[in-house]
């Protein structure tokens, strides 16, 4: 069996895939990719399905090594720079490894969270559906807690797929999207008018006190002024909790399933990696949508296309003699205009 | 796939000034149906009747369903069903007479209250001016409801705390209390699973482990279900803890 050995890597990594949601309730977080397009793309390159499990790098990096055989793997999601055995190598790619190979990913660039996927997934437990690390309810590889350097992490079959290596899809450029849409909360009764239009209509940063089960908003303080606490809910993947102290909370995968503050909005799960890959100290902006247009958006992404996937010929197929026209054409544009350029310049 | 047509936000009307249930839209694939607003028994068991009710009728496109305190939370696919189709069969369901629920589960779970097992319990009696032996009598003498599952995975918040041991939070969470931990937190009260951080006052413990992710099943407590909590001698606290943790349900089922 092919195994990735974690050689060193930074506090935030953990194994995640789509997470488990249907469980909430028995008070079991959903979990799961904190972008799951990213993870999606990188299965996607490698032939998974959707859902295999990968490794999720928050901010750090990590060195790994191959073993057991090769294996084909993609990186996705934030930016980050890639060697393979000290080579330079390009993320949002499909490559093609060997065993013995040691792979090295730097620190996130652009966004937060980067996806290591790998043909067949990773084979780590599976429970309530799901591999996804969850440290606080100790469900996961290792009982949920984030991988330490010297793990061994076991690696599925890959599916029978034609080898996609060279394969790439455009990564997202989450730093030109800073604004995620919203609609109102099931107790946006608490906030007056003004209160709310200071959340669509003002900037706000990620805390560094953030994490997967909840980013905390820095900025102007959205406070409520009802005596009652309310009766704690259900709570959703993307509800924007408030506590008493203004400091608003947007809930991530990891949350607890019930939740005591009230909530003012809810992220769209659309938008929801766009605030996953904000670094802290980055601004957000929220803009708010209406259910009608929420759930618009919602039918249009299950019907969208999913990534594009440029994919590179495969040795076997390349029309060789198609390649040498096209190369002797471009010898001859070549020669065309150094000699133009140097009868001009004579 | 069907088109929603409308996303209302209805609010019907039961009784004369009670704006409840209502029904609230709060995501493309949620509905929250509130039945009150506040921790009371009477309104805990309309919740669990709703929540039984729809997950014994195969709702089409029903992905899941939450019930808190006073709300149930229902997810739906919208690609098979429509807004009107979900909040017409809600309606339906709320007008099912509340007879019908099939009679609650009673158990009886074994605590060791108060010293090591309970270390707030001190903290307890000084606040309520009751001696510990009154306040594990009262808190014995009472049937709970488990309400709702949440904070962490079989953490039972249950209905049915007495006002007079209603007490506010602690006002440093701990950081971490062994599983099976009797807390009272604000006029809640719950059955603790795994261990875990908890800002509530902890009056004991039990061996029993209300969550277990490699035993079937995993969460043996289902909402609605009563419970009873009775004084078991701390000697016998080691030996139960075993067994309940090799995947016995030592918890006794009494109804």
């Amino acid at each position: 069996m092919r195994h990735v050995q974690v050689k060193s890597c930074g506090p935030c990594c953990t194994i995640q895939d789509q997470g488990r949601p249907g469980w909430s309730s028995q008070g079991i977080p959903e979990a799961g990719a904190m972008d799951l397009p990213a993870l999606r793309a990188a299965n996607l390159l490698v032939g998974n399905q959707d859902n295999a499990a990968a490794i999720e790098l928050g901010l750090t990096g990590a060195r790994l090594c191959l073993e057991g055989g090769p294996a084909r793997i993609a990186i996705c999601g934030a930016r980050t720079k890639i060697r393979v055995n000290g080579d330079i190598t390009q993320d949002h790619t499909c490559l093609a490894v060997i065993a013995g190979d040691e792979i090295e990913i730097r620190p996130a660039h652009d966004g937060v969270f980067a996806y290591l996927a790998i043909d067949g997934g990773f084979a780590t437990p599976s429970v309530f559906d799901s591999r996804s690390s969850d440290p606080k309810a100790g469900l996961g590889f290792e009982g949920g807690q984030p991988i330490k350097s010297g793990a061994l992490l076991p690696v599925g079959e890959p599916r029978s797929k034609p080898d996609h290596s060279g394969s790439r899809v455009d990564p997202t450029n989450y730093a030109r999207k800073r604004t995620v849409r919203a609609v109102p909360g099931a107790q946006i009764d608490y906030f007056d008018q003004l209160t709310i239009d200071t959340l669509f209509n003002k900037s706000f940063c990620v805390s560094p006190a953030s994490n997967r089960m909840a980013y905390r908003l820095d900025g102007p303080l959205l406070s409520w002024n009802r005596a009652d606490d309310m009766v704690s809910d259900a709570t959703l993947l993307g509800s924007i909790q408030v506590p008493r102290d203004g400091h608003a909370l947007v809930l991530m995968p990891d949350r607890q399933t019930i939740g005591g503050y009230p909530k003012i909005a809810t992220v769209i799960p659309e938008d929801l990696h766009i605030l996953a890959q904000t670094p802290p100290g980055s601004k957000i902006y929220f803009q708010q949508v209406s259910l009608e247009e929420a759930s618009r958006i919602a039918a249009e992404n299950r019907h969208a296309p999913t990534n594009r996937i440029y994919r590179s010929a495969s040795p076997q197929n390349i029309d060789h003699a198609a390649l040498l026209a096209v190369a002797d054409a471009a010898v001859d544009a070549v020669n065309d205009h150094t000699w133009t350029y140097s009868t001009a310049a004579a | 796939m069907i088109e929603p047509t409308t996303l209302p936000s209805k609010k019907f009307q039961t009784r004369e000034n009670s704006p409840y249930p209502m029904i609230k839209w709060v995501a493309a694939d949620a509905v929250l149906v509130e039945l009150g607003n506040r921790i009371d028994p009477q309104v805990q068991r309309r919740v669990s009747h709703l929540d039984q009710t729809i997950n014994e009728t195969e709702m089409v496109g029903l992905i899941e369903t939450v019930p808190a305190y006073a709300s149930l939370l229902l997810r739906f696919d919208p690609e098979r069903v429509t807004y009107d189709e979900v909040e017409s069969d809600i309606v339906h369901f709320l007008d099912t007479p509340l007879d019908e629920i099939i009679p609650a589960r009673l158990w009886r779970i074994p605590v060791c209250f108060g010293g090591e097992f309970g270390p707030d319990m001190a903290f307890v009696a000084e606040q309520t001016g009751m001696c510990s032996d009154e306040i594990i009598h009262r808190y014995t003498a009472t049937r709970y409801s488990v309400a709702m599952f949440g904070f962490l995975p079989g953490f039972a918040y249950l209905a049915g705390l007495l006002p007079e041991l209603a007490l506010p939070r602690r006002k440093t969470p701990r950081a971490k209390v062994p599983s099976g931990g009797i807390a009272i937190g604000g006029p809640q009260t719950a059955l603790g699973s795994i261990a875990g951080p908890c800002g509530w006052h902890i009056i004991g413990r039990t061996p029993v482990q209300s969550f277990m992710p490699e035993r079937n099943p995993a969460t043996f407590l289902r909402i609605g279900d009563e419970i009873e909590f009775s004084a078991m001698p701390d000697q016998q606290f080691d030996d139960l803890l075993n067994a309940a943790e090799a995947g016995e349900i030592i918890a006794e089922q009494v109804a």
